[in-house]
């Protein structure tokens, strides 16, 4: 069975390192997906600002990242 | 003349390089520790280990990979978009982290000594059948394994781009295993920094992309914006490379 737990641990690593990292990208996409097309702007606008708002989430994220260390 | 089995578009041509670069990487780890296994406790049981490894990898993909068909575009494109997203932006960060030097870098020789010596110091192997070599170099070649069928399938479902990311894979499983024969060290010299942060700028860009797709965002320029969003990412981070790299104000006034 530990070796069934590694496999989920490992599994769970590929897409989790660090929890508020992930975490900000599934409220952006949320946001995204729920609100963007809701927002009183172009719907063409939509798919590029949920790029940007992935795009700040990195900077923002090795900011943080680099503050911290 | 109809021998080429998809065909050869940009987004195509990105998907088999992405597929490529990411199943590498983790062949190359793979790799590190089976040829760890077999210089300390022999090539029989070390083989044998990535064989049955392999040969589980392949029943999974089997048995679980026609299921996929059954799934509603639109999710799939979702879910794996999500994954795909959540997958390259943490590889990216850590690329990102380690060119600026906030941590340190992947080094294949540190791991291969630190197995070898968890190896040596495991007790002599016991009879024909190493358990300690079978099981470690099996447990390498599935947990590795497993991140490239979900790498293939993430590229590749989503938008039936399936072929290239096999082919782009199997390329990629081919050469190390030609350089590991060839040279019977670890790969140490692969970039695999460089090759995470083209890695996971490519599969960002495409996680993005299936994400817009699912939730029914048109993208401006249909599949080439695939292109735009990878440069789009390459741009941001390069951006927090520097960032990163750049003293807080606290540091500079000390």
């Amino acid at each position: 069975m530990s070796w069934l737990s590694a496999a989920v641990k490992e599994l769970f690593s590929l897409f989790v390192d660090d929890v508020q990292f992930t975490i900000a990208i599934l409220v952006w996409i949320a946001f995204g997906a729920i609100e963007l097309p809701k927002l009183p702007i172009d719907v063409s606008w939509d798919a590029p600002l949920l790029f940007v708002g992935c795009a700040v989430i990195l900077v923002v994220s090795a900011w943080r990242a680099a503050r911290e260390n | 003349m109809d021998m080429i089995p998809w065909d050869i578009t940009t987004p195509s041509l990105t998907v088999a390089l992405a597929a490529f670069l990411a199943s590498m990487v983790e062949f190359v780890e793979a790799l590190t520790i089976v040829l760890a296994v077999g210089t300390v406790r022999g090539w029989r049981p070390a083989l044998m280990g990535a064989g049955a490894g392999a040969l589980l990898l392949v029943a999974l993909v089997a048995v679980f990979g026609p299921l996929l068909s059954s799934v509603p575009i639109t999710w799939l494109q979702l879910v794996v978009g999500i994954l795909l997203l959540l997958f390259g932006m943490r590889w990216l960060r850590k690329a990102v982290l380690r060119s600026a030097g906030i941590i340190a870098m992947h080094d294949e020789a540190a791991i291969f000594d630190k197995e070898t010596k968890s190896l040596q110091g495991s007790g002599a192997p016991i009879g024909k059948w190493d358990p300690i070599a079978l099981i470690t170099s099996f447990k390498a070649v599935v947990l590795e394994g497993l991140e490239v069928i979900f790498i293939v399938i993430a590229v590749g479902s989503a938008g039936d781009t399936l072929v290239p990311a096999a082919v782009g894979a199997s390329a990629a499983l081919l050469l190390v295993i030609i350089v590991g024969l060839v040279v019977h060290r670890p790969l140490a010299r692969v970039p695999e920094n460089t090759l995470k942060f083209t890695v996971g700028v490519l599969l960002s860009g495409f996680g993005v992309f299936w994400i817009g797709e699912g939730v029914g965002m048109p993208w401006p320029g249909a599949d080439l914006a695939i292109i735009g969003l990878i440069g789009g990412f390459l741009v941001a981070a390069l951006l927090a490379v520097q960032i990163a790299k750049r003293p807080t104000v606290s540091e500079e006034m000390v």
